[in-house]
């Protein structure tokens, strides 16, 4: 019998299924994205799906029961305990979609971010070297490793220490007289030591390509860089596979608590997301894995840890440590990375605790506050919310879960920036109509999220909601309807969007998006207030992560997301991890700043605070209910 | 004033080099700031640095302790004028006032009614913390004598007679009773008392002003161990005064100030000496003096004391236990939650306005909310199912069945191995309740 | 002089407000209170002026009450049935400054009374007493969003106080109170940011400042005191400190609270060890009233007669004293 096939309708997909998987795993598969936050054991309900033609089996009766039931499309099932035994099509409802797992092209980061002129001369993590050696004779019989050495350090002293792993050697000597000793060799810089990490024929070396990767712990994106001039090749975004095992950090630790299987599971997840992108870069940019000689990988630690196959466990516990913060460079062929087997694969940004990782340090390597004289403060905000205050003469971190409203998930009209989301958005009350602009100018598919901050504003100025972000129940439009006893307020009618459906924002979303937001500001204030510091004394803003370069800084301050500072220092800097891991793959300058950045930075535990829970409460409010410090919000 | 942390960094190295203990020098300096550290654990610090910030290292209140062993009391050591800035530390001490002339065997009663008297208070145990003997007759020594012999608790000796009180002192023997009190008439006797005893001793002055001369002048004279009494006695006087000597002390570093307090229950009868407590407890007393020795009176004073000295910061936390919402049966739903207050009023809030009468599962996760506690490992199937088991939930209900919040699904099945319940997953938001049991419940209840 | 009195530079005062209004203000009270005021923390002559007293409101409930251990019942078992001779009592007997009224009657778990009802019942109130009202609904929100304009009406013109609006709840009483002239009180669960959210909310709908009192659901002596009392303390620090949305003056309902708990209605027999019973509510609602009087409390809510007498004299007390 022929394998059967699943056809997820809405995405359009058509997937080959092997029977006895659940319709989960080949949606995973698939890149369908389904969302589920116990990671399959039929527990959270999330992954209901309507099976709209065929039959599905139960893969564990108890949880049967209750399952499947009637709908007027088809049969509604959870995906993670429906059995494929025969084919059948599939309907993913909103509120059941994850994301979809499609790789992206992804926009060029700011240049400001990148700029090498910082770290010249440029000491790349990986850098090849064309050699004709001299053959050996009776006169000349040094051993084939001193042979190198002696030919690399004649052009390239600083190479000194330098050394070779097993493997590599084992490949020496017939790769030496295969090419009659006219050799491309890439030597890895990993810090004390440069090590020969591959052995080419020449002809094969007409480029060496690093990878610049930020493992964030919703999306994941890569740059390919020609390690011999920093160009960066072609770049890409993809959501992080793990997702199937949760959403957030502390689910997927769960998840693989239960067993090493689990763990396994995991890290796999996020090589087959790396490998993903590979694949879809070397396709798009005629290149092959054997030419790319080294990878520098900035993330949160428990994304390091994942990648790196550590149980991450001791992160979720009091104190919230890591197993380390440094993390030893390794080969892509233990790791099972499809680049060049021996090509160092590079944790350049070490973390500063369990919950400011290697992303955030790198995000001070990019913006290069460590060297300013002037107060600056990044804000990252993504799953996890991080902050770093400081100038040259210090540094200060802090970490609170934001939880990923603002990145799309958990409030279901949100989306990633992708084509159709909404970046733009106000409604005007006299009117009762919405202005919006969305990505690539389709008919909206959701709200990114730039526009859920500017639709907040929007709301309250007209009153929809109030600052605590309660609906008002009388609010004169049918826009607001009340559906399963809760009040919500239409976005856009079913016929105005791409999805066939209404784009409806609800109450809860509000109070999601609004705890989000309250523990970033939260967070910024508390750390400020350790050291007696007012949001006016900070003279840069740098706001990195889930929004885009079109987040309109001046609502973002309305609702109370950043500080009410003079708007010309808000900065959005975007994937500011990402620019950290590029250059400290192009530069040893900047992996010894990483280094030295951490060593200098100080946490600071906001779950021990209890000023932290006060300004949570107080931020929980537009903007704040110390009216006081936003003297430029009028609402 | 005191020193930001940002004004003590920078007098510390800023190498980071750990070698304090502490992983970074501004964090070893927001320690400094907060009186958690002190400078003479950075190594490197240089004498500068130390001049400079000397002073704002040292505590701004004297920790004063009152006799030995077990039942020694701690008093003062403030830190702070407003206990949420950071908790009142040390309890004050309540003193059960004992006059010398009164019977040996009313003596005997007395003294032994005060060191039995304890409240059960939140599964502690409160007591009471020393004796008082007031010298009204003369005769000290003799009483000091019996209450060494009857009294477990530590004593306090008033006497204005040095004489009566070096005789009280001997029969002390290495007791270390407090002395009251050195007034400007007998102050070179009585700090001579206290140095030759080793004895802590209260310095009383008829105003502030004399407090405070006769507080340096027992500084000066090598006494450490001194407890203030400013004199007052009218209510509002006394809070002036508490206050200031406090403010001296702990905002303006003021040394001859820097020490705990006593004062006195004043009033005419029972009602009015609890109001005059009630001041002396939330007005920073180091030790409250009072005749009081009913039950009604002292449960006040103890739980006053236990309010006023309870760490304000720590999150507020219902008991774990079971809680009804509206009228519940044996059919109706149990929903599981933390212990954290705002977490548990929102859920009570929640399932009243649904008029959904319920059973509500309390699990002490140290006052943290769901996601945090299930984070932390506090709110795990083990902690849940052995709150169920302890709680007493399974005789009220006919059925095993719990509704588990949204955001912790994935310890659904682990729960029902660990405690062999029905487990239904509610919804992520407390929001959630009333149209997930309007909607819901009884669909997924159907299974069971 | 040796020592420096070390006085606090407060940066402002808290906001005044004036319950009640006479014939000449359009109402019919033969007295008006006005509170707040203070530049300094509680009686710390030394610093700044108290300008006014805080004030002890007692508590009439508009039904028969159940429950009530005999050393409070026997003080209203003459007059529990009828409100305004209730009322009369607790003023011309027991010296109240002003009335709280709670409408428990139209909790629609218990008699369910309605709107017109109610709004008897403060008429009546009104009528019987010359001493400004507060009037307080059933702690339902849909019945108080319910009755509550009515009653408002009723007592149109005299400057009542109506309890209470909160964050979720705050919008039908609050309308109310700016239609009918009224005060508001403003109501949150132990949290300073909440309160001052309710703050925000009710003068974004055009509240004056000076028309809202706080309430802090502050509970009582064992229960509760351990946070109130810094909530109470940390809103007025903040309010002179200059905080606009926290210097309100402050209300604490203490004769409930206090004769809630079991310390102060459990027969000796059954609690040996907290002796007789015959004082002891009265000492746990004087304790409780005492130190929310120290953490700054302006309006006290009480219950027993003999506990308002002791507070009432421990207020002149603190009021008379000079600075040291």
């Amino acid at each position: 019998m022929d394998s059967p096939t699943v056809i997820f309708e809405d995405y359009q997909v058509e997937a080959p299924a092997e029977a006895g998987e659940t319709i989960l795993e080949v949606a995973n598969r698939a890149g369908v994205g389904i969302a589920t936050y116990c990671g399959g054991q039929g527990t959270c309900q999330q992954c209901q799906v309507v099976v709209t033609s065929g039959t599905v089996q139960p893969k564990d009766e108890a949880h049967w029961q209750q399952w499947p039931t009637a709908t007027g499309e088809g049969i509604k099932v959870l995906a993670c305990q429906s059995v494929i035994s025969e084919d059948i099509t599939v309907k993913v409802p909103i509120g059941s979609r994850a994301e979809d797992f499609i790789i992206h092209e992804m926009e060029p980061l700011k240049p400001k971010l990148v700029d090498l002129s910082r770290f010249e001369p440029l000491s790349p993590l990986a850098q090849q070297f064309v050699l004709d050696l001299p053959k050996p004779t009776l006169e000349d019989t040094l051993t084939d490793m001193e042979r190198l050495r002696r030919e690399l350090l004649n052009d390239e002293a600083e190479l000194e220490p330098l050394t070779i792993d097993l493997p590599v050697l084992r490949e020496l000597p017939q790769a030496l007289r295969e090419n009659d000793f006219q050799v491309a060799i890439a030597v890895t810089d990993t810090g004390l030591a440069r090590k020969i990490a591959a052995i080419r024929p020449p002809t094969a070396a007409q480029r060496s390509i690093g990878l610049a990767i930020d493992v964030g712990t919703s999306t994941v994106a890569v740059e390919l860089v020609d390690l011999d001039n920093g160009q960066v090749v072609g770049r890409a975004i993809r959501r992080n596979g793990q997702i199937a095992y949760g959403e957030d950090v502390i689910s997927r630790i769960v998840w693989t608590q239960k067993g090493p299987e689990q763990l396994q599971n995991m890290h796999q997840a996020i090589i087959d997301t790396l490998n993903e992108i590979f694949r879809y870069l070397y396709d798009e940019h005629n290149a092959a894995p054997d030419e790319v000689i080294a990878a520098s990988v900035a993330g949160n630690a428990t994304m390091i840890n994942f990648l790196l196959r550590i149980d991450a466990s001791p992160i979720r516990r009091t104190p919230h440590t890591p197993p380390a913060t440094e993390m030893p460079v390794v080969t892509a062929e233990q790791l099972g990375l499809n680049i060049h087997p021996q090509a160092a694969v590079c944790v350049c940004h070490p973390a500063v605790s369990g919950f400011v990782g290697g992303d955030i340090t790198a995000g001070v390597v990019a913006t290069g506050m460590h060297e300013a004289e002037e107060l600056a403060l990044l804000v990252d905000v993504g799953t996890n919310g991080e902050i770093v205050a400081g100038n040259k003469d210090w540094l200060m971190c802090a970490s609170c879960s934001a939880g990923p409203a603002f990145e799309g998930v958990g409030v279901e009209a949100a989306m990633p920036a992708t084509a159709g989301a909404v970046t733009n958005f106000h409604y005007s009350r006299d009117r009762d109509a919405v202005d919006y602009e969305t990505i690539a100018g389709q008919r909206p598919r959701g709200i990114a999220g730039s526009g859920l901050v500017e639709m907040i504003a929007s709301l309250v100025e007209a009153e929809v909601i109030d600052r605590t972000g309660n609906m008002n129940a009388d609010f004169p439009s049918d826009r607001l309807r009340r559906s399963d006893g809760e009040l919500g307020f239409t976005l856009f009618e079913a016929d105005e969007t791409a999805i066939g459906e209404p784009i409806v924002i609800y109450q809860h979303d509000i109070e999601n998006l609004l705890r989000s937001k309250a523990a970033v500001l939260a967070a910024i204030n508390v750390l400020l207030g350790k050291l007696d510091l007012a949001a006016t004394d900070v003279e840069h803003v740098y706001l990195a992560g889930a929004f885009g370069a079109g987040l309109n800084v001046d609502r973002a301050v309305a609702i109370g997301l950043l500080p009410d500072v003079p708007r010309e220092r808000i900065e959005v800097v975007g994937d500011s991890a990402l620019a950290g891991a590029y250059l400290t793959l192009m530069s040893r300058q900047a992996r010894e700043q990483a280094q030295e950045t951490v060593s200098a930075m100080t946490y600071l535990d906001l779950s021990s605070d209890t000023d932290f829970m006060d300004e949570f409460i107080a931020s929980n409010f537009i903007p704040h209910t110390d009216l006081s410090r936003f003297p430029s919000v009028d609402m | 004033m005191a020193l930001t942390a940002m004004d003590i960094y920078k007098q510390l190295p800023k190498t980071n080099c750990g070698d304090c203990g502490i992983p970074t020098c501004l964090a070893f300096a927001m320690k400094l700031a907060q009186g958690q550290a002190s400078l003479d654990e950075c190594p490197h610090v240089t004498e500068e640095a130390t001049a400079a910030l000397e002073g704002s290292s040292a505590p701004p209140m004297k920790t004063v302790t009152i006799g030995t062993g077990d039942n020694a009391l701690q008093i003062g050591g403030q830190t702070v004028l407003f206990r949420h800035e950071e908790t009142f530390h040390n309890p004050c001490g309540i003193a059960i006032q004992v006059n010398t002339s009164l019977s040996e065997e009313e003596t005997r009663e007395r003294i032994t009614t005060a060191c039995k008297t304890e409240f059960d208070r939140v599964g502690m145990m409160f007591d009471l913390d020393l004796i008082a003997l007031n010298d009204d007759d003369g005769s000290l020594p003799q009483a000091a004598q019996l209450a060494t012999e009857v009294s477990t608790l530590p004593l306090v000796l008033m006497s204005d007679d040095p004489g009566s009180m070096h005789g009280a002192l001997e029969a002390c023997g290495d007791g270390r009773p407090l002395i009251y009190a050195a007034g400007a008439d007998n102050f070179d006797e009585m700090a001579a008392l206290a140095k030759e005893f080793d004895c802590p001793l209260v310095i009383r002055g008829q105003n502030l002003d004399e407090l405070y001369e006769l507080s340096e002048k027992a500084g000066e004279a090598g006494l450490e161990d001194l407890v203030l009494d400013s004199g007052a006695r009218e209510l509002n006087a006394v809070l002036q005064n508490q206050t200031i000597v406090e403010r001296a002390a702990i905002n303006e570093k003021v040394k001859p100030m820097g020490f705990p307090t006593i004062g006195f229950t004043i009033g005419n009868n029972e009602v009015e000496k609890i109001i005059s407590a009630s001041e002396l407890i939330a007005k920073y007393a180091g030790i409250v003096v009072t005749d009081l020795l009913t039950r009604n009176a002292l449960l006040t004073m103890v739980t006053a004391r236990l309010n006023i000295y309870t760490d304000p910061q720590k999150p507020i936390q219902v008991e774990s236990g079971v809680y009804e919402i509206g009228e519940p049966d044996e059919t109706s739903p149990v929903l599981i939650t933390t212990n954290f207050s705002l977490t548990y009023y929102t859920v009570e809030a929640d399932t009243s306005a649904g008029n959904i009468d319920a059973w509500v599962v309390v699990v002490d996760t140290e006052g943290t909310s769901v996601l945090t506690a299930w984070a932390a490992e506090d709110f795990t199937a083990e902690t849940i199912a052995k709150t169920i088991e302890e709680c007493g939930i399974e005789e009220k209900v006919a059925n095993k069945i719990a509704v588990l919040p949204g955001g912790v699904a994935v310890l659904s099945g682990e729960l029902e191995e660990a405690s062999g319940w029905n487990i239904v997953v509610g919804p992520r938001e407390s929001a959630g309740i009333p149209t997930f049991f309007k909607t819901e419940y009884e669909e997924r209840i159907a299974q069971f | 002089m040796p020592l420096t009195i070390p006085k606090e530079r407060w940066t402002a005062e808290v906001q005044t407000a004036t319950i009640g209004a006479t014939e000449e203000e359009g109402g019919t009270r033969t007295s008006t209170i006005t509170i707040g005021g203070e530049q300094t923390l509680p009686f710390l002559h030394f610093e700044g002026e108290t300008p006014n007293r805080p004030v002890i409101a007692m508590e009439v409930l508009d039904e028969t009450p159940t429950g009530w251990p005999e050393p409070l019942a026997r003080h209203y078992e003459d007059v529990w049935d009828d409100p305004a001779a209730w009322a009369q009592k607790a003023v011309e007997q027991f010296g109240a400054d002003l009335i709280c009224l709670r409408l428990v009657s139209a909790n629609p778990d218990g008699s369910n009374a309605s709107a017109d009802q109610c709004a008897e019942t403060i008429q009546s109130v009104l009528e019987a007493v010359g001493v400004p009202l507060i009037i307080w609904g059933c702690d339902n929100d849909e019945k108080d969003n319910e009755i509550m304009p009515f009653c408002s009406q009723a007592g149109s013109g005299e400057r009542c106080v109506l309890g209470s609006a909160t964050e979720d709840n705050y919008k039908t009483i609050c309308a109310s109170a700016l239609a009918d002239g009224h005060l508001i009180i403003n109501q949150s669960p132990l949290d300073i940011n909440i309160q001052k959210q309710v703050n925000i909310l009710v003068t974004d709908m055009g509240m004056d400042l000076g028309d809202i009192i706080m309430y802090q659901v502050t509970g009582s002596l064992g229960y509760g005191v351990e946070y109130a009392y810094s909530i109470l303390e940390r809103t007025r620090l903040a309010a002179l400190d200059g905080d606009k949305m926290l210097q309100m003056p402050m209300l604490s309902i203490v004769g409930s609270e206090a004769w809630r708990v079991k310390e102060a209605w459990q027969p000796e027999e059954d609690a040996p060890e907290w002796g007789p019973l015959e004082k002891r509510g009265i000492i746990w609602e004087v304790a409780t009233a005492t130190l929310f009087l120290h953490a700054a409390t302006d309006i006290l809510v009480m219950r027993h007669p003999e506990a308002v007498a002791y507070v009432r004299d421990h207020i002149d007390e603190m009021m008379s004293g000079q600075p040291v």
